[in-house]
């Protein structure tokens, strides 16, 4: 530190002995009374970086959301539709105006949004009426925006409750789409196993009375069959297609399985239902419902095979006896509805979380969507002990069986791909939103408290998904967190002093300055007074030194009043331990995701230990060679000269499979290459016995003594590929054989 | 051996595989029917070797699978196929299958044609099957000429040659069927096969088999009777055939390599460089030219989100009832 640093300090400290002994008492204490320090209580306060978000109707962000009926994308931000339409509309003379106009109406739509849920067609209706009632030259404009628009669904802005609504909404949608697939499957089997019945009804004597022959052939051409005469006919002269008394039975059944099932029943009858407020109610519905989902599943592959006609009563009878959902391939299940279950973190008791933690272990079919309504741990909210986010999730996530996504309800959208892959996934899911409610001093709206908090760490975003690989790298992802590899996301913060000079300073936005804007904690901050020479400094500089150590620079947070005034507000310790804890958790968080590994570290300084050994090696080595020694092993040879004998050309070559030996043929035996044969004919029909086919198709010699050399000679000259090979005659009393050796020689 | 291209087929679940235990597996005879009356040493025997061979290696059932054909000697085929079968009309061998594969997704669809049915009368079908890319696999049997009708000459007829309808012989150069193909939008698998080089044959079958789209095999093909030694420089000199591999394609098995020396690295998935190699007459390359799986399906895309309940069917056959239903107007009495 320099010298004249130093004397500021010590003079402050003479001016003001008692003012940094109050600090420090506050600090241990978290007392103010009898101090010159001031409470906050009353001011209002925010944290400094968040004074910019006073008026977030102002503001552009994603909310409010349009909630669409894409099982890919069922979610939309609002401004990201009016950018689309004005990118793609705002062009020409006007597109200035059209841009202007189209941000306006933004405005008017977002305000609508949080009065209440409502349709965007219906909304932007509304606010086209105002806007041109108020100015009636912008009507042509956004009729221009109107035409272009081609989505609608519900805008929900960014409330309390609405974390619940979106993902329901999500896990409605996706869950739409699967249930298509099953009533789709399960029409088509209905329909293939009715035709079984109705074809053995249509071919037996019942279903060829002359009767039904005219009903048939309808009113015009009855008259000029002789239906009766045909009825005889067809009921004499055809072979019965008559089912087995078991298959029609089988039949029978099945088609009564499909038709009373309550996973997705025909039109009109009542179903399950699927979507809970408690986990206990899902998960006694999944197991009352279990012999029905195995009876109904197996139904499924049975009636697949009944009508492929692959139904085998002798083995498929016992195989299906002993099956249970176990056997049941993926593929099947995964079409069956999920179940959902929607709750309050706070209202969940320790029973209902260690069931539906054992639930997410074992792969039931269920996603719960967890709203957390307070980050607050219970100790310092002076509450009674209470489950937090991070047990449940924790737990599910050491567990690693289920999908997990933390998120704050800022950036569901976001994160839509990652919700709909885990409302898709056949596995549990767990999907935990912090709503953004607390007990704001400053009014914080819930989109700007939720960001904040995964920010400020208190609330870190991840996503678990157990089906994008075997290790932790392919599964676990923290990148929607703003400044992933830092302790702290440190942005730069503008204000002006007290002489309206501009300044700049750049802040961590730490876990405090979220906690401190929360009425609980009041009473951990107090004002820092106006004398600072070097006795504070910034919290997560603090912090950064180790949250226990006792420094005689005391930690502060800046935070803004109501009218915008900037404040040094000081921090007690036991708030300042809360965020140690937190940052904590935040690495080892980290090192989950792969940021600041230890193992990696510890690995990589090995490895460059190494590496460094080796090359001091090396240059030690060369540098004696340059001295002229040798290396001392007796077998230096000469600087240049034959390579080291290379690998066996054959060592190195993989010819992926066995060379064809070359096999030591006997010139007497006739022979075919029958790899090559075209299976022409024109040697099975010389002698069908001397020359065969194999399981292949293709000829070999069956029996060279079946026949005649003259025959394997003719077989020879008429192969198109020239393949067969006549050897040498095997009867010497053979007429011609002499010519016949003649026309051999081109084949041998 | 020649390996199979890698397939994207996803591994069976333990259920399915324990049901398949119980399928019956169709043994080789299984799929023979009927004598064929094709000529001794006629190349469309190989096709049907082949053919059979490939629907007992891959476990097709016969009633899962079908055959469609035009008319000539090579379009006879489906007759000895103990499957599905619809021996067609002249050139509509393609409108058929397509019908099929709309109607029946669940079933194999096998194309097999000839020059002349294919190139000649069938030229515009053709042309629009390759651009709709429907699944199924496509075979022309190019023995360049007309054999059922006894020797008349084909778009593929080299030029001179002597036919019934060109006596003094033909004097237009034969067309390349490949490059052809090959211009047209959406061509997703061209081969090109020998029937004399029957493991290259099936190979190429097989690949085309598993290609997810519709994938055009020609097959040079022997017609003894007519043409009887239009092909012999390439039977007699292994080195005027060029065998293409690649990594992504077919390889080439090692007995073959000692027959066959003249190879040719190729990938498929270069177009330019397969028009190029497909360009070449002499020698002639046999192997896979052109590969991409990316290409969209018609029959996928027309048949999105289309289930074919008993409902839709009762629906979609009234409304097509209604238009010759002759209904009261309002006010007639
Ligand atoms: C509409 C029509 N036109 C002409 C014919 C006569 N015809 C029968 S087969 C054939 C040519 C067949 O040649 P190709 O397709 O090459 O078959 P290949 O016999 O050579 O295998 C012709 C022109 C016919 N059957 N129908
Ligand atoms: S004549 Fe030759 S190609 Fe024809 S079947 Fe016999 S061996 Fe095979
Ligand atoms: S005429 Fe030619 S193509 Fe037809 S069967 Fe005979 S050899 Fe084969
Ligand atoms: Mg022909």
């Amino acid at each position: 530190m320099s010298e004249i640093l130093e004397a500021l300090k010590a003079e402050a400290r003479r001016r003001r002995p008692n003012l940094q002994q109050d600090r420090a008492s506050f600090y241990l204490t978290g007392r103010t009374a009898d101090t010159q320090l001031a409470d906050v209580a009353g001011l209002g306060l925010r944290a400094a970086p968040l004074a910019a978000y006073r008026r977030p109707e102002e503001l552009r962000h994603d909310y409010p959301l349009i909630l669409l009926a894409d099982p890919e994308a069922p979610l939309r931000p609002l401004s990201g539709l009016i950018d689309d339409l004005l990118e793609a509309r705002a062009t020409g003379e006007d597109a200035d105006r059209v841009r202007q106009l189209g941000l306006v109406l933004e405005q008017h739509l977002r305000a609508r949004a949080e009065q209440q849920v409502v349709r965007l067609s219906e909304a932007w209706s509304q606010a086209v009426a105002t806007m041109t009632a108020e100015d009636p030259t912008c009507a042509p404009h956004l009729e221009r925006l109107t035409a272009a628009r081609d989505v609608d669904g519900e805008l929900v802005a960014c409330t309390t409750d609405s974390a619940r609504r979106i993902v329901t909404h999500v896990w409605s949608v996706v869950q739409a789409a699967r249930v298509q697939r099953l009533a789709a499957r399960l029409e088509r089997l209905r329909h293939g196993l009715a035709d079984i019945l109705a074809a053995e009804q249509a071919n037996s004597a019942a279903g060829l009375t002359p009767d039904r022959i005219a009903h048939s052939i309808g009113p015009v051409f009855a008259g000029e069959l002789d239906v009766t005469a045909l009825a005889r006919l067809l009921t004499d002269n055809r072979p019965a297609f008559l089912l087995s008394d078991a298959r029609r039975e089988r039949v029978r059944r099945l088609l009564e399985v499909l038709e009373s099932q309550q996973f997705m029943p025909p039109a009109g009858r009542e179903g399950y239902e699927f979507v809970y407020d408690a986990p206990a109610a899902a998960i006694a519905a999944y197991h009352e419902r279990f012999t029905a989902t195995t009876e109904l599943a197996k139904a499924l592959v049975i009636a697949e095979l009944e009508i492929d006609g692959r139904y085998r009563e002798q083995a498929h009878d016992a195989l299906f006896e002993s099956w249970s959902v176990a056997d049941l391939d993926a593929a099947t299940l995964e079409m069956f509805p999920e179940y959902l279950v929607h709750c309050d973190l706070e209202q969940l008791s320790p029973a209902d979380t260690i069931e539906l933690l054992e639930a997410l272990s074992d792969h039931l079919p269920i996603n719960a969507v967890v709203c957390v309504n307070d980050l607050v741990p219970h100790a310092m909210a002076g509450g009674a002990g209470g489950l937090s986010p991070r047990t449940l999730t924790g737990a599910a996530l050491g567990d690693g069986e289920a999908f997990i996504l933390q998120v704050p309800a800022s950036a569901l959208a976001v994160a839509m791909d990652q919700l709909v892959r885990g409302c898709a996934a056949p596995r549990s899911a767990l999907f935990a939103v912090y709503t953004g409610a607390g007990q704001w001093v400053a009014d914080l709206p819930p989109f700007i408290a939720a960001a904040a908090a995964t920010e400020a760490r208190v609330f870190p975003a991840y996503c678990y998904d157990p089906s994008a690989g075997p290790t932790w790298a392919d599964r676990f992802t923290l990148h929607v967190n703003p400044r992933v590899d830092e302790d702290w996301p440190v942005r730069p913060l503008r204000y002006a002093d007290e002489s309206l000079q501009h300044r700049e300073v750049e802040l961590a936005f730490t876990a405090a300055d979220f906690f401190a804007g929360d009425a609980r904690f009041l009473h951990h901050l107090a004002l820092a007074g106006d004398d600072f020479g070097g006795t504070v400094v910034p919290f997560a500089e603090h912090l950064a030194k180790g949250s226990d150590a006792w420094t005689d620079e005391l930690p502060y947070l800046l935070m803004v009043d109501a009218e915008d005034g900037l404040h040094r507000v000081l921090v007690d310790r036991p708030l300042l331990r809360l965020v140690g804890h937190i940052l904590g958790k935040w690495r080892r968080l980290q090192e989950r995701g792969g940021i600041h590994n230890s193992y990696a570290a510890r690995e990589l300084a090995h490895e460059r230990a190494q590496w460094e050994a080796e090359r001091a090696e090396l240059i030690a080595a060369a540098k004696a060679a340059s001295l002229g020694l040798t290396s001392g092993t007796g077998q230096a040879g000469p600087a240049t000269g034959a390579p080291a004998a290379a690998p066996a050309v054959a060592d190195l070559l993989d010819l992926g499979e066995e060379e064809d030996e070359p096999v030591a043929r006997d010139p007497y035996q006739p022979w075919i290459e029958t790899a090559r044969c075209s299976t022409c004919n024109e040697c099975t029909l010389v002698n069908d016995r001397m020359f065969a086919y194999n399981e292949n198709r293709q000829a070999y010699i069956a029996d060279a003594d079946a026949g005649t050399f003259a025959e394997l000679v003719q077989a020879a000259e008429n192969c198109q590929v020239a393949i067969i090979h006549p050897g040498k005659p095997r009867n010497p009393a053979e007429p011609g054989l002499e010519d016949l050796i003649k026309r051999a020689e081109p084949f041998t | 051996m020649i390996e199979r291209m890698a397939n994207g087929h996803a591994p069976a679940s333990a259920a399915e595989s324990l049901l398949r235990l119980y399928d019956e597996r169709v043994e080789i005879e299984g799929f023979q029917k009927a004598v064929p009356r094709w000529c001794a040493g006629c190349g469309d025997n190989a096709v049907l070797a082949a053919l059979q061979r490939l629907l007992r290696d891959e476990g097709l059932r016969p009633e899962k699978t079908v055959f469609v054909s035009g008319i000539g000697c090579s379009s006879r085929l489906p007759h000895y196929m103990n499957t599905y079968g619809f021996h067609g009309i002249h050139g509509r061998a393609l409108p058929v299958a397509e019908g099929v594969r709309l109607a029946r997704p669940d079933l194999h669809v096998f194309v097999n044609t000839g020059d002349g049915d294919c190139f000649s009368i069938g030229a515009a079908h053709w042309i629009h099957a390759i651009r709709y890319n429907m699944k199924m696999v496509v075979m022309v049997h190019d023995n360049q000429i007309y054999g059922l009708t006894k020797k008349q000459a084909s778009p593929t007829s080299p030029a001179n040659t002597v036919s019934n309808t060109t006596p003094r012989g033909s004097r237009l150069e034969a067309m390349n069927p490949l490059t052809v193909t090959l211009g047209v939008q959406n061509v997703s698998f061209v081969a090109q096969a020998a029937d004399w080089i029957p493991e290259v044959l099936y190979d190429i079958v097989q690949a085309a088999f598993h290609h997810d789209g519709l994938a055009f095999v020609r097959i040079i093909q022997r017609c003894p009777e007519w043409m009887p030694s239009l092909l012999d420089p390439w039977l007699h000199d292994p080195g005027r055939v060029q065998l293409l591999h690649h990594e992504n394609a077919l390889s080439i098995s090692p007995s073959l390599k000692m027959l066959y020396r003249n190879t040719l690295e190729h990938d498929p998935s270069d177009i330019h460089r397969a028009r190029e190699v497909a360009s070449s007459i002499d020698p002639l390359p046999i192997g896979i030219l052109y590969h991409d799986p990316s290409v969209p399906r018609h029959d996928q895309i027309l048949r999105e989100n289309v289930v074919h309940s008993a409902e839709s069917v009762r629906r979609l056959l009234d409304a097509e009832f209604d238009k010759f239903a002759v209904g009261a107007r309002a006010g007639s009495a």
